[in-house]
């Protein structure tokens, strides 16, 4: 071994503490990294499978429709496409009442049965012309228990003519068609019969054929492969629900996250080899004097570099994968899922080469620091440059700790500017993923706050109604609305409250037949563009189908007031008044529109101002057909076509307790969606409906499940009986899953990288912080023999650390620059996608500064920010105090 | 004469259990107003450890030290780092300045560590004593070896300690350099009647000193 090369050893062992901590460094950020794209390509792998089980394991599918010879239709053989799956579907199966339900009937194939990810829920899938299997869902539309066996009778119109045939219920499958992408004409079959057994039914009105992607091709360009298929006249969906709900496959995000953590590792690796060799100039320079070449040295420094790095490199690449199996393993056992491990030698080589990258980047920090000129002066604190600074600085006045921190910063401003700038970097992407963290737990709060796990409202077709009554037959208008007279009924009312497994239940009344009025209401800016919009319609049955004004009702056992509290300055309210029936409270949520002929989505402007309402305003509800003024186009807006069915004598005076206007989207689960909402109590309902000379019902209601009980036969149970009562039901508590797995997803993600780069960033500023004390040992040997008091010594250092650390704050304006492109990059990109034109106009810059500014929690950013100022304070003070001890500084 | 630094008993012993240097074994000595004292000896014979303990910079595992009459040893921080400023000048081989600040200003650090002001005429005399008026304004990166070293000597006068504990001073200069420093040091004794404490291990620079002290193993003889 060359002399040098022995040397260099020797130095190594020397050194095990420096050389265990680049090791570390290395092995932290290389396992992080390696340890992500695991996590990505498995949890990938494991949502594509997931998906495979929900929408289906076909990428293509394409339809032959018998009787639309429009519509073209090709058998499509590509290499990429392993199997084909084919349905025939004779079409709608109808209800008793002879309407169509939602169901369809076909026969499939095996390979549809596998690619489908069917599954049954009990039974067995048809096997004889008069067998049939169904899905949860349709035997509950059309009525059926899920009982085997018992006789289910199809009937499917077909060209005016009825065909029938009874079929014997063999299997029951799990509810997948309703998930599936597909045209609203070309579904799959909801009950399915063998071929034999449709033929005897009617002949197929179309059929389709579902492709399966072969599993080497799950990772390609989608969007490019598909798009060569998907051609006019050709009735072919796209799996996009499979495909593109691939949130672990999003290459953007990882590349970043990737990006990030290597960068913080190349430049900590880099860092600390540049300040070791910093700290072994002289060792160098003798080298250099004994004659050793640049290349010995270039070696030396390779050599000490890799020693240093390489090995935690190879253990982090390759450690996560023994957890990694074991866990997927696991995931796939319990989820009865294909393993989802997967493993991509491409990936491992990539690792390698970016750890490579790490160490050549550290190698090269370390070169850099111990080129010939830096040897040869080993005095590169002070330049001429510097100098001068210094000699500038020297005329000014200032206590001894002010004038050491000024000068030691003019000394080294590159060191100083580049500390400040990476603790800066740091804090910036920390401060970015605390606010992602907590955008996605706001959301979360936001999506499911209010959000009951089932509710079910009595609705009338009140327009309908009115066309009817009116002598228009017929009418092609449908619109359901609340009315306060039509409930639910108390047979119901008995049933619901004897089920099992129900925790709470709220009654409310919500009602739309009824409308407020109040002075100086003509000249509010909503009314006049209401009106506007009504002139423009005044014969169309559009202007029907715009509601802007819903009452709600609560009881005294809601806590509507004390979430309004929390959110609003309704200070104005008299509580005891408004449970009374006396006292209302007005939301504005305002009205969307730009164009004077549409009031609805899609424009951007939304009128909010509504001056004409004050807290003590006095108001009246009334009837919404008393005050129809045709020419003011007040009241109940549909002129010369109302029967008066709406004009009840009831005018029932209130004051306004309270006057909101919100634009928040956070009432979407607990208040109608509509510009004006009135908020009263179920006392003020029963005013209403005495003066009207009617009985109020309640028409709304919100169920939460007993968590302890199982939940899903209480939901069936439910839905059977608002099915039976015709009122339209929800379930909130698979949309709450679902948000919470989005929220446990982003937490996991922006969780980790907040925690790795926290943890990388601490563990660096205790380093950096050891090293300069290092740097200054005999600097502050020297101030303490010239008599500086520990306490001192010890403020000089804190002071500089939080001076230092004080620029992290610059990470705010950073972090909204950062937003702020980026959310008008996305306009942009939008602009010229929707070729609208190339250039972004201000109010769409304006909404970026907006979105932007959304994308950070001030007050969060702010504390975090002080309270990581902080801590690097306690940092150095640790740091010194050891130093002292080890420096015997005492 | 009035004693100002005196010592009794000190012994200082390196090490660990398996291994131990012996420093200083029951070390006493005295010094008196205005005395300039060289104590010489081998490399590792003790002199550094001894001026340490003396400038209350290291503490003896055995013994005391009284500085005017008053036992420093078992003082708080902030009384030790006030003798310091006050009372001890130091003196170093490798002249100890503080790269970015100009001669003047490495000259009053410790008046400025006092908390106090300079007194400019008294600074400047020191100086002009000293001859590196002409160096005021210099940074140390624009002074010589001889300059740097009698920059750091008007840093330990201007203070007008009881003592000044020099470590070597002469270590890094020539001959010519060297003998003027001393002389220096031993005029500024006399003249502002300070006692001056220099470990050296050139006989022929402890020549100028009142009183030579030799050090071997740890032993004062």
């Amino acid at each position: 071994m060359p002399i040098f090369l022995k040397m260099t050893v020797a130095g190594i062992k020397r050194r095990k503490k420096e050389m265990r901590f680049v090791f570390t460094v290395t092995f932290i950020a290389v396992l992080f990294m390696s340890s992500i794209t695991l996590l990505q390509n498995c949890m990938d792998k494991y949502l594509i499978e997931t998906n495979y089980q929900n929408y289906g394991r076909w990428v293509l599918a394409s339809t032959k429709d018998y009787e639309n010879p429009n519509i073209l239709f090709d058998e499509l053989n590509h290499p990429f496409f392993s199997a084909t799956g084919i349905c025939k579907i004779a079409g709608r199966v109808l209800k008793n009442d002879g309407t169509p339900s939602s169901a369809y009937i076909g026969s499939i194939n095996d390979a549809f049965y596998t690619l489908g990810s069917l599954t049954l829920y009990e039974g067995e899938m048809p096997r004889s012309e008069d067998e049939i299997a169904m899905d949860l869902s349709a035997l509950s539309r059309l009525g059926y228990s899920y009982e085997l066996g018992q006789t289910i009778h199809v009937s499917v119109e077909r060209g005016g003519t009825i065909h029938k045939k009874n079929y014997r219920l063999t299997g029951t499958l799990y509810s997948f068609a309703d998930n599936w992408n597909y045209t609203a004409s070309y579904r799959p079959p909801h009950c399915i019969v063998t071929e034999e057994g449709l033929t005897q039914l009617c002949r197929p009105s179309y059929e389709t054929h579902y492709y399966q992607l072969g599993k080497d091709y799950e990772n390609i360009n989608m969007e490019e492969f598909i798009s060569s298929f998907l051609k006019p006249h050709y009735a072919r969906v796209y799996n996009s629900y499979t495909y593109e709900n691939r949130i672990w496959g999003s290459e953007v995000m990882f590349r970043a996250m990737k990006f990030v953590l290597l960068l913080t590792g190349a430049l900590a690796a880099g860092y600390l080899m540049m300040s070791y060799a910093a700290h072994r100039r002289k060792w160098y320079y003798r080298l250099r004097a004994a004659g050793a070449d640049k290349a010995q040295l270039k070696i030396i420094i390779l050599a000490e570099t890799a020693y240093a790095t390489v090995p935690g490199s190879i253990v982090a690449i390759l450690l996560p994968y023994v957890p990694g199996i074991l866990i997927c393993q696991a995931v796939s056992v319990k989820s009865q899922i294909p393993s989802v491990f997967n493993f991509h030698l491409s990936d491992l080589a990539v690792q390698a080469i970016v750890a490579l990258g790490i160490i050549l980047f550290a190698a090269v920090c370390a070169w850099l620091q111990c080129r010939d000129k830096n040897l040869s002066q080993n005095k590169h604190s002070i330049t001429g440059r510097s100098l001068n600074r210094l000699r500038r600085d020297a005329a000014a006045k200032r206590s001894a700790i002010q004038c050491h921190l000024r000068r030691e910063h003019m000394l080294h401003p590159f060191q100083r500017a580049a500390s400040i700038l990476f603790s800066c970097a740091m804090c910036t992407l920390l401060v970015l993923c605390l606010n992602r963290i907590n955008q996605s737990a706001q959301r979360y709060f936001q999506a499911t706050d209010g959000l009951w796990d089932f509710n079910a409202s009595k609705k009338i077709d009140l327009r309908k109604d009115i066309y009817r009554k009116s002598g228009i037959q017929n009418a092609n208008v449908q619109g359901l609305s609340y009315d306060m007279y039509h409930g639910i009924n108390e047979e119901t009312k008995a049933e619901l409250s004897s089920l099992i497994g129900i925790e709470r239940t709220e009654w409310q009344t919500w009602d739309q037949t009824h409308i407020l009025q109040w002075e100086g209401k003509e000249n509010s800016l909503i009314e006049q563009r209401k009106t506007e919009f009504y002139e423009g319609h005044s014969h169309s049955l559009d202007a029907a189908n715009y509601w802007n004004m819903n009452f709600c009702y609560f009881s005294g056992q809601d806590p509507i007031l004390r979430e309004l509290q929390k959110e609003f300055d309704i200070s104005s309210l008299d509580k005891r008044a408004f449970w009374e029936g006396e006292q209302i409270i007005v939301l504005f949520f305002g009205l969307y529109d730009t164009e004077k002929n549409s009031l609805d989505a899609g424009c951007y402007e939304k009128v909010r101002e509504d001056s004409t309402l004050k807290p003590g305003s006095k108001a009246e509800i009334v009837s919404g057909e008393a005050e129809y003024n045709p020419v003011k186009m007040t009241g109940y807006p549909l002129p010369g076509r109302t029967p008066k069915a709406y004009n009840l004598p009831g005018r029932i005076p209130v004051t306004v307790g309270a006057v909101i206007n919100t634009d928040s989207n956070r009432w979407d689960n607990v208040l109608p969606s509509c510009p004006y909402v009135i908020l009263g109590s179920q006392k003020l309902a029963a005013r209403v409906a005495k003066a009207d000379g009617k009985i109020q019902k309640d028409n709304r209601i919100l169920i939460n499940f007993n968590s302890s009980q199982s939940f899903e036969s209480t939901q069936k149970r439910l839905a059977s009986i608002f099915q039976e009562q015709y009122m339209p039901y929800s379930s909130g508590f698979e949309g709450r899953q679902q948000e919470l797995h989005q929220f446990v997803l982003q937490l996991c993600i922006y969780g980790s990288l907040f925690f790795i780069i926290l943890f990388l960033f601490l563990l660096l500023q205790i380093h950096f912080g050891h090293l300069l004390l290092q740097y200054r040992s005999k600097k502050y040997r020297l101030l303490r023999q010239l008599g500086m008091e520990q306490a001192k010594l010890r403020i000089l250092c804190i002071k500089e650390s939080l001076g230092n650390a004080m620029w992290m704050f610059l990470c705010i304006p950073c972090c909204y620059v950062l937003l702020f492109t980026k959310e008008h990059l996305n306009l942009k990109y939008l602009a010229q996608d929707t070729q609208t034109g190339q250039t972004v106009p201000l109010n769409r810059i304006l909404e970026s500064c907006e979105s932007a500014a959304r994308g950070i929690h001030l007050p969060i950013t702010v504390l975090f920010t002080s309270l990581l100022i902080v801590a690097l304070g306690c940092i150095t003070y640790l740091s010194v105090k050891k130093f002292e001890e080890k420096e015997n500084l005492k | 004469m009035n004693t100002v630094l005196q010592c009794t008993g000190i012994s200082k012993t390196y090490g660990n259990d398996k291994i131990k240097v012996h420093a200083l074994k029951k070390c006493s000595l005295s010094f008196t107003q205005g005395e300039f004292v060289a104590i010489v000896g081998k490399s590792g014979s003790g002199k550094s450890t001894l001026l340490k303990i003396l400038g209350t910079l290291d503490t003896p595992d055995q013994g005391e030290v009284l500085l005017d009459n008053e036992n420093v040893l078992h003082l708080p921080d902030k009384k030790l780092s006030q003798i310091r400023r006050r009372k001890i000048g130091f003196i170093y081989q490798d002249y100890s300045l503080f790269p970015e600040y100009t001669a003047y200003e490495n000259i009053i650090m410790p008046i400025h560590l006092d908390g106090r002001k300079e007194n400019q005429e008294n600074v400047l005399e020191i100086l002009k004593t000293l001859g590196i008026l002409g160096c005021k304004d210099k940074f140390p990166s624009e002074m010589s070896g001889g300059e740097q070293q009698r920059t750091a000597i008007a840093r330990a006068l201007v203070i007008s300690p009881t003592v000044i504990l020099a470590d070597e001073p002469t270590g890094n200069l020539d001959a010519e350099n060297a003998n003027e420093v001393v002389m220096l040091m031993s005029k500024a004794a006399r003249l502002y009647n300070q006692t001056i404490i220099m470990v050296t291990h050139d006989r022929q620079m402890a020549d100028y000193a009142d009183r030579i002290l030799v050090i071997s193993d740890g032993v004062v003889q």
